[in-house]
């Protein structure tokens, strides 16, 4: 009985010693294909491709990007907004991805306002009006002299950026590329879509256009159709008021009741066509001849506006008044070094 | 019994394969440690570069993702704790500058000071505002309403005029004819004064410039010449009024040793004549001087190793001559001298 006894406890002992050697053995197994794998610590996906890998934190993200990765696709999946890539490639002091080396996604926010040591960033805001193939005159540019133009700003670097994002710069919630430019065109001539349209297109740029609505559809002048295109690849339309009167002049014979119903239709008129025909929230204004008072001012805030536009020379900081933000009409006459004092990005002063 | 064996086995081996593989998949494995080092000591080095030229903010931000990849270095911590003090004490400091120079008037001074502010510390909200406040004066004024009244009363009282109740009724989402409620802030919007109504008088306004001037109230001088140029901007004599102001602002400034300001102030003057011209350089050369009188204070500092004083000295060169080379580039080597004098210690 002891003997039994005896033999039963080898054996479950001999049991027990050999599950801990199967044990061992697949730890040591399972480790050493571990090993093996972090050798090169590159997950690939069998064709030799390297697949982005990550490591989350407080703050900010440690990422081995994959081939198939750029800064912009980086900053669409982490910061929610492609267009923020510049953001990690700044930070990381990196002109392009290098897959499989590791860098940093910041999650925190930072760069605002462009502003550093011995400057603050500005953006330029450019007008164009009216664009023509054979002539130039004070309003209207000539084809080769915008190509040229828009050379200039794709050869040195400039992101070409909307008005939201410009907003968002001012109201302090995001930072903007340092060479940030916006362009605007004013009216709805008919040469936007004929001539500056295919040039912005082909450099990757986009516009903002403002246009009277009243002027929408008659001779001249772009229709619906057209500017519905242009939207639709990337082209903003907003108000520049209905009928593109000056906002600040009431006749000696006009009672102050029509001056004010006056306002509110040519305000309000606009932005209700431009929300109509191309189902757009139409949200900045740039008001006739750049004039405005401050009951224009008061006007546009209650009606919805977000920012409005004069026609005052300068680049905008974060801190600018956001219903009187400047712009630099670029004249038919302007050769290059004109055109290139109106871009300017920096306001030198010291700050420390 | 052999098959039950079997099947214990198998469950321990497919135990023991789940639990030893399945750290794999976690994410500390995907970076090797001498990796995660090279990131570590790449952040941390910036950190101190982003230190030295007192861009504090961003340094905390790069200390601190060093200090989350090597947890190990108990330095960072202390490090980071007194950056968050000094970001909080030195744009405080600013924005209390800015604070008394917006109280004085001096609004280019003001704006100045809360952009350093802000550029220390992005989250000084205080500085944010102040400085939108500066800009973006509100375009109405504002009335509350302590006791009963209607909105002909308010009319009458803003506008001169009870039939503009309309605009108040409008601005304010309220009934034209209904009494607004007692302790309710109500906008009056600004009304634009119809130019035929109220001729503008130029004598009138000129005078008054003339005696703001006499009488040393410069801001008041430059109110009314600026509004004298809103109806006429090549007006001579408003423009001779704003230089005289001008001028005698900057000779302000020079009987108190602040010549750069002098200088700034002596640059708006929009005239060509001799007197002009020979005071600004004048001025010009005050500004060289003294900055080269810090400067040299300065470098006499450094050859004594002190450092302190010397960053100090080179700091009041930059304040009058932000462009001065020297003096920034010996800032920042007097500076990374000093921290590493500090780490020895």
């Amino acid at each position: 009985m002891k003997i039994k006894r005896k033999i039963f406890i080898i054996r479950k002992i001999g049991r027990l010693i050999t599950a801990f050697l199967i044990c061992a053995l697949g730890f040591y197994g399972c480790t050493f294909r571990q090993a093996k794998h972090d050798d090169n610590f590159y997950q690939n996906d069998g064709t030799g491709n390297i697949i982005r890998s990550e490591l989350k934190m407080d703050g900010f993200v440690l990422v081995r990007p994959g081939t198939l990765d750029t800064f912009d696709s980086l900053a669409a999946h982490y910061l929610g907004d492609a267009n923020k890539g510049w953001v990690i490639a700044k930070f990381n002091r990196q002109d392009q991805v290098l897959p499989g080396k590791p860098l940093i996604v910041p999650l925190k926010t930072i760069y605002l306002g462009g502003l550093k040591e011995y400057s603050y960033q500005t953006v330029p805001i450019l007008v164009y009006h009216h664009f023509s193939n054979d002539h130039s005159g004070k309003l209207t540019v000539k084809t080769e002299n915008f190509y040229e133009q828009m050379l200039y700003l794709k050869e040195n670097g400039y992101k070409v950026i909307g008005l939201d994002q410009l907003l968002d710069f001012m109201e302090f919630k995001t930072p903007l590329p340092e060479k940030s430019i916006v362009i605007t065109i004013d009216d709805g001539w008919l040469s936007t879509y004929e001539i500056a349209y295919p040039i912005l297109k082909k450099f990757g740029f986009s516009a903002t256009l403002f246009v009277y609505t009243d002027f929408i559809e008659r001779d001249h002048a772009m229709n619906w159709s057209q500017l519905r295109e242009m939207t639709e690849n990337g082209f903003d339309v907003q108000s520049h008021t209905h009928s593109y009167q000056s906002l600040t002049m009431i006749r000696e014979d006009e009672s102050f009741e029509s001056y004010f119903d006056f306002l509110v239709q040519e305000i309000e008129e606009s932005k209700m066509a431009i929300g109509r025909h191309l189902n757009l929230d139409c949200r900045y204004l740039a008001y006739p001849y750049g004039e405005t008072n401050p009951l224009v001012v008061s006007l546009v805030k209650k009606l919805g506006y977000r920012a409005a536009f004069t026609i005052n020379r300068g680049s905008t900081p974060f801190f600018e008044n956001p219903f009187n933000i400047g712009r630099s009409i670029i004249y038919g006459d302007f050769d290059m070094n004109e055109f290139e004092k109106k871009i300017s990005n920096e306001e030198t002063i010291t700050l420390k | 019994m052999k098959i039950k064996n079997i099947l214990w086995f198998l469950l321990i081996i497919m135990i023991t394969v789940a639990t030893g593989c399945s750290g794999i998949g976690k994410s500390h494995r995907l970076f090797e440690e001498k990796e995660v080092y090279a990131v570590y000591y790449h952040y941390w080095q910036r950190a101190q570069e982003s230190e030295t030229v007192s861009d504090w903010h961003m340094a905390e931000y790069l200390y601190q993702i060093a200090h989350q990849l090597e947890p190990e270095n108990k330095d960072i911590e202390l490090k980071t704790a007194f950056l968050k003090e000094k970001i909080k004490t030195e744009s405080e400091i600013h924005f209390q500058r800015g604070f008394d120079y917006y109280g004085n008037g001096e609004i280019k001074k003001a704006r100045q000071e809360f952009l350093t502010a802000l550029r220390i510390n992005p989250d000084h909200k205080k500085a944010r505002v102040y400085l939108v406040e500066i800009i973006q004066k509100p375009e109405y004024n504002t009335f509350k309403v302590n006791q009963e009244t209607d909105l002909k009363t308010i009319a009458q009282a803003f506008y001169n005029d009870p039939e503009k109740s309309f605009l108040i009724a409008y601005f304010n989402d309220i009934q034209e004819h209904a009494a607004p409620a007692i302790g309710s802030i109500l906008m009056i919007p600004w009304v634009p004064i119809q130019k035929s109504s109220v001729p503008f008088d130029l004598e009138e306004n000129l005078e008054k410039a003339r005696l703001y001037l006499d009488s040393k109230r410069f801001s008041q001088a430059l109110a009314m010449t600026s509004k004298i140029r809103e109806h006429e901007p090549e007006n001579i004599e408003a423009m001779d009024i704003e230089n005289a102001v001008y001028h005698q602002i900057a000779q302000e400034f020079e009987r108190f040793g602040k010549y750069s300001d002098a200088l700034n102030t002596m640059l708006k003057v929009q005239s060509d004549n001799q007197s002009t011209k020979s005071y600004i350089t004048h001025l010009r050369q005050l500004v060289k001087d003294k900055a080269d009188q810090h400067y040299r204070r300065g470098v006499r500092y450094f050859v004594n190793e002190e450092l302190e004083k010397a960053i100090k000295e080179w700091e009041r060169t930059l304040a009058i001559d932000p462009k001065n080379e020297m003096a920034q580039k010996d800032i920042g080597n007097a500076k990374s001298l000093l921290e590493k004098l500090r780490q020895i210690q």
